[in-house]
């Protein structure tokens, strides 16, 4: 009678003989090496889902960082990329790498007391800059924020007002602001991402790792991720593009707004810029003091978003001092509510007769008295 | 804007003088008009047509001192009454610059005041806005009522799960459990 074990434990060789092998050791190894070819399978399955062009070429392998290109090879690496984007979208794209002007730092500023929140600025740029239509990318996100303060906590990206503006709000873009002092810079571990001299934070697509370090340390929530394949339509590709901002992305890698630097480094205006139909939006040469921005930078009250953080935005908000204007019935029942609500002890309020004397006296500290006296 | 206006009458081109060197109407506030009936006059307290226009060469624009101006001199009548936004304006704070950021190229070209306003009713219109956001981390934040209440708000997820095949007509959150 044959022995039958009713434990199948590790299977040990048998000292003198071959392993004993069981029906259930045999069902088992077998489910086991079933089990492990359906895992092998379903580890490469997103390989069997590349389309042919979505596997980097040697060239594009031994490419090396933007920084360290020659004319040469930059050269080589536009016409792989020319190739490839003709490949996909058939078209044949005019692009190039430009550089950065000399004697420019561009800055932008926006004038709060403007904007409508028509979201245009945010369709121009999607259009202008091949983002992904599905998944949705967008470089700028308007905020709707109640009247009487700047918590961004109280903002709502989804307002769906029929018209706007809508009376009890007023409306923030939010962009990437090109900091000075770029913490996106600071914590990329391979060096995709960098400040360009004239003040605008580039990524090369080609060298980004799609870590994501960057998304995280940006407080302005500005850097953008292609979690999925960019989905672009062939009819909505602009062909006028550049290596370091609009051209097609991959999936894997990070974007962000550039300034248009395809446009902007030529001398012509950010697509938002162009689109803004208030006229809200303003963009320049700090450098040249004749520009608007610095114009605005001289005689408007301007802040940054989150300076407490010490990024050094070059992203400005301000507001004209005479709106919301007295004349207008809504903006004054606004003022007369919140002034009733919260007081009004800087006297900024539309139809306010100047500071509560009573508050600056109290709020005042003595060296400040001092300076003034 | 083009000076002076270009106007057509049953499609034949007109000047202005054509018609008012007959009839001086001497502005007729809110009297019934046979022609302009187009013209909204919303402009706050300034509701009379002769305070812009020059009663007797309806070509040209009045200023307050009795001089007149061309109509691709608007600004400088509108600076009468606006005048911090008129000095905004001149600065470049006020007002929209198409072209070139570059202060000295030929590209560059600022718009005057009624190339944006409508010089008789200079409220903006109210706009109908774009669609907002609907991005992986912005999508809508409507839970799904097929769904049920614990259906995933991350849009990113809800995203994912749309394209996977496998799980588009399998909507559960619970792991599978029944």
């Amino acid at each position: 009678m044959k022995d039958i074990r009713i434990w199948d434990g590790p299977s040990r060789p048998v000292s003198g003989g071959e392993p004993e092998l069981t029906r259930r050791s045999f069902l088992r190894t077998g489910a086991a090496a079933v089990g492990g070819m359906a895992a092998l399978a379903a580890a490469l399955s997103p390989l069997r889902e590349l389309a042919s062009d979505d596997i980097p070429n040697f060239d594009q392998f031994l490419q090396k960082h933007y920084k360290e290109m020659t004319v040469a090879e930059m050269e080589q690496a536009l016409e792989r990329i020319r190739k490839k984007v003709e490949d996909r979208y058939a078209v044949r794209p005019h692009l190039r790498d430009v550089k950065p002007m000399e004697g420019v730092e561009f800055v932008y500023a926006l004038n709060l007391s403007r904007c409508i929140g028509c979201r245009k600025c945010v369709h121009a740029c999607v259009a202008e800059n091949n983002q992904s239509r599905s998944p949705e990318i967008q470089y700028i996100r308007v905020i709707e924020m109640p009247r009487g303060t700047l918590d961004v906590e109280k903002g709502n990206h989804h307002y769906d007002h029929p018209t706007v503006p809508d009376a009890n709000h007023f409306y923030m873009p939010v962009q990437c602001h090109q900091c000075a002092n770029p913490p996106c810079v600071k914590v990329c571990p391979v060096e995709a991402t960098w400040q360009e001299p004239d003040g605008i934070t580039v990524i090369d697509y080609d060298w980004c790792i799609g870590c994501r370090y960057c998304e995280a340390a940006c407080p302005y929530w500005a850097r953008r991720f292609n979690f999925a394949k960019p989905n672009l339509p062939k009819d909505q590709l602009n062909p006028n593009m550049s290596y370091l901002s609009n051209r097609p992305r991959e999936k894997g890698v990070m974007e962000k707004c550039h300034f248009c630097l395809h446009r902007t480094r030529e001398g012509r205006m950010p697509a938002c810029v162009e689109i803004c139909p208030t006229g809200a939006r303003k963009f320049g040469n700090v450098l040249d003091p004749k520009s608007e921005v610095s114009e605005i930078l001289k005689t408007k009250r301007v802040f940054v978003l989150k300076e407490e953080v010490g990024t050094l935005p070059r992203f400005f908000y301000y507001f004209d001092e005479r709106y919301p204007n007295t004349l207008d019935p809504d903006a004054l029942a606004i003022a007369d509510r919140l002034r009733a609500e919260e007081g009004d002890a800087y006297g900024c309020l539309p139809g306010a007769s100047g500071p509560r004397k009573d508050f600056v006296a109290a709020s005042t500290p003595e060296w400040w008295n001092g300076a003034r006296a | 804007m083009a000076d002076p206006p270009h106007i057509a009458i049953d499609g034949a081109p007109q000047n202005c003088n054509g018609c008012h060197q007959i009839f001086r109407s001497n502005s007729p506030a809110g009297a019934t008009l046979n022609y302009h009936q187009e013209i909204r006059l919303q402009h706050g307290l300034n509701n009379r047509c002769v305070n812009c226009h020059d009663s007797q060469n309806r070509e040209r624009l009045t200023l307050r001192d009795g001089a007149t101006v061309s109509f691709a001199e608007t600004p400088q009548l509108c600076a009468q009454c606006h005048g911090t936004v008129y000095r905004d304006w001149e600065r470049g704070t006020h007002g929209k610059t198409l072209g070139s950021w570059i202060t000295n190229s030929d590209a560059r070209r600022r718009l005057s005041c009624t190339e944006c306003h409508n010089p008789h009713a200079p409220k903006y219109e109210p706009y109908k806005p774009l669609p907002g956001p609907n991005t992986l981390r912005m999508g809508e934040q409507v839970a799904c009522p097929a769904h049920g209440a614990d259906e995933e708000q991350s849009p990113l997820l809800r995203w994912l799960r749309e394209m996977d095949p496998k799980q588009r007509d399998h909507p559960t959150t619970n792991g599978g459990r029944p």
